[in-house]
């Protein structure tokens, strides 16, 4: 080594200094985080070998040694009906039953605003908020929590399994990202004014930062971290980060500009942006696509073709790990199919078919289109065959009467039809989520649901001679 | 309730955290990056651990994994992400050797990722050029050109810093 090499060497071991602060290591997170990546190798595993028989076992494939709170096996029994296809297609709950989330505490009602990949943790509020400003709730189980933020409508929109509960509260009529963390409110570090709108298994926080009333989208890494501002795809480019996983990608929903189009844009561990194409629907390609969730690879919303003024609205997913959008079956039941492939086990309790006025009616409904298909749900096979945006009754612009508010990691999605019923939209078709005595609820929606398909989590909004006056009621339906 | 080889992987990675976080830190010059690369290093160990604590040198293997995210992370662009909009650099102003850290560092940040690593095992870690060989997945000779070319990478870099003269034989 030479002399000038030698003199380098002697410089550069001036570096030999500790860090300017010790390690913020995860330990316990690097454990569940392996544990669910072992999860879905086995998942991806079982999928590429086409072992639809395998999967239509009822054993979950957990890995032995699991602890009871990992989150739920990645793999569902496959529906009866996709044994031997060409890949097995989950099979969803066919039959749920609703009950009331408590509260303590007298108010006019209350809502869900969100739950954990799960379904351990709800979380919402009371209603009505007014300017002392309302708690926000979390739902463990059975067990309410509640929790004053300061300012008024506070709300939580999310929360991980492990019960980091993330929203915003306004204060000033300005609104700032909080955390419920531990059991206690904390106001989320390095962001003055925005919110903060979903959270990872492992604690990464994604929301918006608010300057001069434009969005940046943001990540927190974790809940005290101080956040980074997510690239944008132009300058005038603007929005709200709406998911995140823990593999580190992000994704959100941005408009090129005030009256720019919403798009989904996707940032990956290793890059980004990238503005994701607009999904086929339809008539034609969407104007824009809203995306509601990510979770599980799938990113949910809700796509938007304008025509002449009006608006047409269709659920729309995106697999992002395929790099497709993969549609939804029409929003109808299995039983209406022509001849039912299980013997009809579509007409389970819990089922019903939309009035033929909402779309979709019996004879209209074909197989469900499988995972995987040419990535556009208007090349059902049925599709074509049926008038598009029938939803110009009840139920608005909404794709043939349904509405979705969010989705989970099988890319199943939740929502109301009609606006009047809740329902959950699985790759086998429509269920019904009803309220008590069958028809007496109104107006009822459905805003998040378990990974599993097993809890979700809505409102009902009740007869004046049941609740003493038209009221929301915060319910969860239990789904097998 | 944690398994016993939960318990042993926790217990083995408790006591080499402060080490893999300093290997991390001098690879890429920033604490919460460093944080990111043992977290992933941590999980991707703990994926495999059933193999590795049987290994004889775990402590290599664990050293290796981080090394290989650290570069597999340049050449990903990801750690851009993390810089942008990233919270101020608080660094000690009371230490006095600070200001010459700050040069070196800023320097040896700016060398091709895979020759600052080579530079950082060798000259921060202590391998030798056969252990440097063994992390990088490449051979003895090739991790001697690199450290040729990382030193002089280094040279043309602080070349006209002031420190290269301010500094001349007061080291070693």
């Amino acid at each position: 080594m030479s002399e000038d090499e030698d003199r380098i060497v002697g410089l550069l071991r001036g570096l030999d200094v500790d860090p300017d602060r010790p390690a913020r290591v995860d330990l316990a997170g690097a454990v569940r985080e392996a544990r669910r990546r072992r999860r879905s190798r086995r998942t991806m595993s079982v999928s590429a070998a086409g072992l639809a028989v395998v999967a239509a076992v009822a054993v979950p494939l957990l890995p032995g040694g699991g602890p009871p709170t990992d989150r739920p096996p990645a793999v569902w029994p496959a529906a009866p009906s996709a044994a031997g296809g060409p890949s097995p297609v989950p099979a969803g709950p066919t039959t749920c039953l609703v009950e009331p989330l408590e509260v303590p505490g007298r108010y006019a009602g209350t809502m869900v605003t969100g739950g954990d990949p799960t379904g351990r943790f709800l979380v919402g509020l009371p209603l009505p908020g007014d300017d002392r400003g309302t708690p926000v709730i979390v739902w463990d189980g059975e067990e309410a929590r509640q929790y004053q933020l300061p300012g008024a409508e506070a709300r939580l929109v999310d929360v991980s399994s492990t019960g980091l509960a993330v929203g915003s509260t306004y204060v000033g009529d300005r609104p700032q990202p909080w955390v419920v963390r531990d059991g206690r409110p904390a106001r989320l570090p390095g962001v003055r004014e925005g919110e903060a709108t979903a959270v990872s298994e492992d604690s990464r926080i994604v929301g918006a930062r608010l300057t001069d009333d434009r969005q940046i989208p943001v990540l927190w890494s974790s809940p005290v971290e101080l956040p980074v501002e997510l690239p944008l795809p132009g300058r005038t480019w603007a929005g709200t980060a709406v998911g995140v996983d823990s593999a580190g990608t992000v994704v959100g929903k941005l408009q090129d500009g005030p009256h720019g189009g919403f798009r989904a844009v996707v940032w990956r561990a290793g890059g980004g942006p990238e503005v994701l194409p607009l999904p086929e629907v339809e008539g034609g390609t969407a104007t824009e696509f809203v995306a509601h969730t990510f979770q599980g690879g799938w990113i949910t919303g809700t796509a938007i073709r304008e025509v002449a003024g009006a608006r047409y609205e269709h659920p729309a997913r995106y697999h992002l790990p395929t790099g497709r959008y993969v549609p939804l079956p029409p929003p109808t039941t299995p039983s209406t199919r022509p001849t039912p492939p299980d013997g009809g086990a579509g007409a389970a309790p819990g089922i019903v078919s939309p009035s033929p006025s909402e779309g979709g009616g019996p004879g209209s409904a074909g197989p469900p289109p499988v995972s995987g298909g040419d990535g556009s749900p208007g090349g059902s096979p049925d599709a074509a065959r049926l008038p598009a945006a029938s939803g110009v009754d009840a139920g608005g612009s909404a794709w043939r009467g349904f509405a979705i508010n969010a989705g989970n990691g099988r890319g199943w999605v939740v929502g109301s039809v009609g606006k009047r019923q809740a329902g959950l939209l699985t790759d086998t078709g429509l269920v019904s989520l009803a309220g008590w005595d069958g028809d007496r609820g109104r107006y009822a929606t459905a805003v998040t649901v378990s990974d599993d398909g097993r809890v979700i989590g809505g409102q009902l909004h009740v007869e004046p001679e049941i609740g003493g006056g038209p009221a929301s009621l915060a319910v969860r339906w239990r789904c097998r | 309730m944690p398994d016993a080889s939960e318990q042993e992987y926790v217990e083995y990675l408790s006591a080499r955290l402060p080490m893999l976080h300093r290997l991390a830190y001098s690879l890429c010059g920033n604490s919460d990056q460093a944080d990111d690369l043992v977290q992933e290093a941590a999980t991707r160990l703990f994926q495999r651990w059933s193999q590795a604590s049987r290994a004889d040198q775990i402590d290599a293997y664990v050293r290796t994994v981080v090394v290989r995210l650290f570069l597999d992370s340049r050449r990903k662009g990801w750690w851009r992400i993390r810089l942008f909009a990233a919270p101020p650099d608080v660094r000690r102003t009371e230490d006095r050797g600070v200001e010459e850290r700050t040069v070196l560092r800023d320097a040896l940040e700016r060398v091709p990722p895979r020759q600052r690593a080579v530079l950082v095992l060798r000259f921060l870690h202590d391998l030798s050029v056969e252990e440097v060989a063994r992390v990088l997945g490449c051979s003895a000779g090739t991790v001697k050109s690199q450290t040729s070319h990382g030193l002089a990478a280094m040279r043309r870099l602080l070349d006209g810093a002031e420190l290269m003269e301010t500094t001349k034989g007061a080291v070693r």
